[in-house]
């Protein structure tokens, strides 16, 4: 079974080292998350490294796909026209390796 | 600012790379073509197909298969660039070397100094990639 398409973005964070703030620390937000009228929803995550280097991703979740209800959740809730910080998964403080 | 990103397309789209690295295999015309050595990417469950975007100084430089950037990076990591003529002629194409992407890269990013600092760039893109689609 494919693993949620979250898990798989926190793979790529930490692949990536997460985003540090300037006294070293993850940061709170990896990323903004807005709600399409039509109920999609359109992640931008953001990950930069210590030199400066900014890295992105850009997906987009239709009502319906896999992870979508985890996102939603994990958003504490969201409605179309609204954009929300994606805050931090719990468990990326030690990261879950693959199921 | 130093910048890379990834986006997802419904559709398979080649970049201006793709000809010289996916070899077409069963047709002349390589947009006809169905069998590419190595193969064109598979679309990752659910999200489509990823495409690598880097802003090199100001030039945005697209890839659209992990075969694509590494090819780009052993090419561009090599201190004396090779010509487009040489490359060109390794692909056994009709296209000429005024064709090959190493050509319409624009002359301000052919300086070593300029690509010792664009490799980073195209090492953390390829291995965001690589990431999609070994978790995928």
């Amino acid at each position: 079974m494919k693993r949620s398409i979250i898990l798989l973005l926190l793979s790529l964070l930490l692949a990536l080292n997460l985003s540090m703030n300037q006294a070293g620390e993850p940061e709170a937000s990896i990323g903004t998350a807005e709600m399409m009228p039509d109920r999609s929803i359109v992640v931008m995550l953001r990950t930069q490294s210590a030199d400066g280097m900014v890295g992105e991703t850009r997906l987009v979740y239709p009502v319906g796909s896999i992870g979508y209800e985890e996102l939603i959740n994990h958003l504490d809730g969201i409605e179309p026209s609204q954009s929300r910080p994606v805050p931090l998964w719990p468990e990326t403080t030690a990261f879950p390796d693959e199921p | 600012m130093a910048r890379w990103r990834i986006e997802f397309d419904e559709n398979y789209r080649s970049s201006p790379v793709s000809f010289w690295v996916h070899r077409h295999q069963d047709n002349d015309i390589w947009a006809e073509a169905t069998r590419f050595e190595p193969p064109l990417p598979q679309a990752i469950v659910s999200k489509g197909y990823p495409r690598l975007i880097i802003d090199a100084f100001g030039t945005k430089l697209e890839f659209s298969s992990i075969e694509e950037v590494e090819h780009c990076r052993q090419v561009l990591s090599q201190k004396n660039l090779p010509t487009s003529r040489k490359l060109a002629s390794l692909r056994q194409s009709s296209l000429g070397p005024n064709s090959h992407w190493l050509s319409r890269l624009p002359a301000d990013l052919k300086p070593w100094r300029k690509r010792e600092k664009l490799l980073p760039l195209l090492d953390a893109g390829l291995d965001a990639l690589k990431v999609f689609y070994e978790r995928s």
